[in-house]
């Protein structure tokens, strides 16, 4: 009998040892850095700065309007700030642009806000000259456009483009610019997306 | 039957710009007219009577081809240009659901003396009222808004025969190019909009998609619109 419990005795320090030596060799790894347990990353608490706003915009891209979430800082304070703040995203284009549907270089030269609810927005000459699409990439170029300031101005009812200060007829040849936009690209003037669809995947 | 084909953009309004790796320029608008006089030769040889907007380089407004093309009364418009992508895009005009609201009359000045004409000559169909300037002669603007909503309609009554038009033109270039997409879109374009009689716009492939410096491509599209357009006549 007491031979039998040596023997359990002998079995079971080393098997305690080795665990032991186990736990405190993987303690000092996970401790030092030099191992580490692959876990999904939690999602980091997206610090919302008290000094900044949230713009919603329509941008041209691939055939379709696609919608972005902008973050502007510091806060939009009035409507003159939400049109000067829209229409300046709106010319940088959307992230990671690889379709540059919006004419580069554009700039915002003046905006004024007519008494008839109507936004003028005078932009430089680039966003007429640096624009070389197709009917269907101005369509949206300024549908985008308008739907990204009615969206984010208070108070408006529509908005008329003004290229360097003047009235102009078009843009790019195809679509009329020299109304107030709303009635040129209306809301009940949707794309065929089966069309579209069919035109996103074109192949050779 | 009389054919209006408007080759798109001209002058300063080269449309599409594709700098080919062999270091061509290749502007949309020299593409556009040569697909449309290629196009009227071979409708021509066809039978049909065919006038182009433009047959060199030149600036034409949407406002001045909506005049040119409907002072000819044509009974079919095509509008030829390129697309930005590698499918071909047939489009037809889409006009609002909503009924048409009230045309904005500007206040009238005093009346011309008879035979002067000025309110007469700026009344527009269907319209009452001026729009000329107290001058007699329209503003600029007033001029914008007189050829606005003269137009802006015409193209309602024929809808039905642009779709066909489109669906004709849509199957005669998938059998002449069954590699390319071809997509059917209805959007506001507005010298759809003011044709009174069928019309569609074609966008052919882009220049980086298809090689226009290759006169089988530019004869191969030509016999394909010229093709359907004449299928559609004789239906």
């Amino acid at each position: 009998m007491k031979k039998r419990r040596s023997r359990s005795r002998t079995v079971f320090l080393p098997v305690l040892l080795f665990i032991l030596a186990g736990g405190l060799a993987a303690g000092y790894l996970y401790l030092s850095g030099g191992y580490r347990i692959a876990r999904p990353a939690a999602p980091e608490p997206q610090a919302q700065p008290e000094d900044s706003s949230y713009l919603k915009m329509y941008y041209p891209m691939g055939g379709f309007l696609q919608t972005e979430q902008r973050s502007v800082s510091p806060a939009i304070e009035d409507r003159r700030d939400a049109a000067r703040d829209a229409i300046n995203q709106y010319l940088a284009g959307p992230e990671g642009m690889t379709d540059p549907a919006i004419p580069s270089g554009a700039k915002l030269r003046r905006l004024y806000f007519g008494t008839n609810g109507v936004l003028y927005v005078d932009l430089s000459q680039e966003f007429k000259s640096n624009f070389h699409g197709d009917a269907l990439t101005e369509y949206l170029l300024l549908k985008g456009f308008y739907e990204s300031l009615i969206s984010n101005v208070q108070g408006i009812t529509d908005v008329m483009v003004l290229i360097d200060g003047r009235q102009i007829e078009s843009i790019g040849g195809h679509i009329l610019a020299n109304r107030p936009l709303g009635e040129l690209v209306p809301p009940n003037a949707a794309v065929s997306n089966a069309a579209i669809a069919n035109t996103a995947g074109n192949g050779q | 039957m009389v054919v209006a084909i408007d080759p798109g953009h001209g002058g300063y309004d080269e449309g599409i710009v594709y700098n080919s790796p062999d270091g061509n320029r290749i502007s949309e608008k020299n593409v556009d007219l040569a697909l449309a006089l290629a196009m009227a030769a071979d409708l021509r040889a066809g039978g049909a009577k065919v006038f182009l907007l433009r047959q060199a380089d030149r600036y034409l407004g949407i406002y001045q081809r909506t005049r040119i093309a409907s002072a000819r009364r044509p009974a079919l418009f095509l509008s030829v240009h390129l697309s930005s992508t590698a499918a071909f895009h047939i489009y037809v005009s889409l006009m609002p659901q909503a009924p048409v609201p009230p045309t904005p009359v500007p206040q009238a000045p005093p009346a011309p003396a008879a035979g002067t004409g000025a309110a007469a000559t700026n009344t527009t169909a269907g319209q009452t009222g001026s729009l000329s300037g107290s001058s007699g002669q329209p503003t600029p603007q007033q001029q914008a808004l007189r050829n606005y909503y003269q137009y802006r309609f015409r193209q309602r009554p024929y809808l039905p025969q642009s779709r066909d038009f489109a669906s004709a033109l849509e199957q005669s270039v998938t059998q002449a190019f069954p590699g390319k997409n071809v997509s059917y879109m209805e959007i506001p374009l507005p010298i759809l909009d003011a044709m009174a009689c069928p019309a569609v716009l074609l966008e052919c492939p882009g220049p980086q998609f298809m090689d226009y410096t290759d006169p089988a491509t530019v004869s191969g599209i030509a016999r394909a619109v010229a093709g359907a357009i004449m299928t559609y006549g004789k239906e």
